[in-house]
């Protein structure tokens, strides 16, 4: 299967750490596209085969919860595996969610080993 | 009574400069006089009160600060290219933090996204010398930041 992830953040450097832990823990990523709002991402989305997205909740123009509301009310959680990566520490939000469809939640600062870990089971139980 | 939130402040800062740029933190006693290119980062929240989150320090530190991010020198264009980005986005973990521990896991609250801009030294003195500012010396580099909690 070729895993095409959409990693949505407003912060250009938290896309490149991003990017650059996806190399170290050597996913096997044939595409790795960028956004840097929600409003960009569904664009992305609506466009590309995207199979994984990595998302922030904290964002201009779309933020990541009306990404994914939106992601859900079109049916788009299906076919992509949504992760939230974001210094939210709401557990009633992250709860919201996850009722939605979100499959993982990563609270910044994260570590690479933790990615890794995300990554393992979101793609484990895409395959 | 205004609670006072710049152990939490100093002790979250310390641990998001640690985690995410790998620089390390001392509280700083004396703020000094103002260092060259100043930067101020704010952002606001809406929860169960609003408040302001603002954070100053040179520009040297968010050059360090994202080239640690990045895995590249300070030197080099990306790092150059992303300082105040990777500033605004250590403001921006540190007010989610910061308002997770005031407020609670079962709270929601709003964030705006960061906003940056150069600041005047007389800006920084007046934010230095704020009874409520923590302040911190991180890799070597003054960092002021200041919370102000509506209602309080």
């Amino acid at each position: 299967m070729a895993w095409n992830v959409l990693v949505a953040d407003d912060s250009a450097t938290v896309r490149a750490v991003l990017v650059k832990t996806f190399q170290m823990v050597q996913a096997p990523f044939e595409r790795v596209l960028q956004a840097a709002n929600g409003r960009e991402a569904l664009e992305l989305i609506e466009r590309e085969p995207i199979n994984l997205l990595f998302t922030d909740i904290n964002m201009p123009e779309m933020d990541g919860v009306e990404l994914i509301e939106t992601m859900a009310a079109r049916g788009l959680l299906e076919r992509i595996a949504v992760a939230i990566v974001s210094t939210e520490g709401s557990a009633t939000r992250i709860e919201r969610l996850r009722e939605l469809g979100v499959r993982a939640y990563l609270r910044k600062p994260f570590s690479p080993e933790h990615l890794g870990q995300v990554l393992g089971q979101m793609m484990g139980e895409k395959s | 009574m205004m609670t006072d939130h710049r152990a939490q402040l100093v002790r979250i800062a310390s641990t998001v400069f640690e985690e995410q740029a790998f620089m390390f933190s001392d509280e700083l006693v004396q703020p000094g006089e103002a260092p060259a290119g100043l930067l101020e980062t704010t952002m606001s929240f809406a929860g169960p009160r609003r408040g302001r989150l603002m954070m100053a320090a040179p520009h040297a530190l968010a050059l360090l600060a994202a080239a640690n991010m990045l895995g590249l020198e300070p030197e080099e264009e990306p790092a150059r290219e992303q300082a105040v980005d990777a500033l605004m986005e250590l403001l921006n973990v540190i007010c989610g933090h910061l308002a997770t521990e005031i407020f609670g896991t079962e709270a929601v609250v709003r964030m705006t996204v960061p906003a940056a801009q150069a600041i005047e030294p007389g800006r920084w003195g007046e934010l230095a010398g704020g009874s409520a500012t923590a302040r911190l010396l991180v890799d070597e580099q003054p960092v002021l930041l200041a919370l102000e909690l509506d209602g309080g």
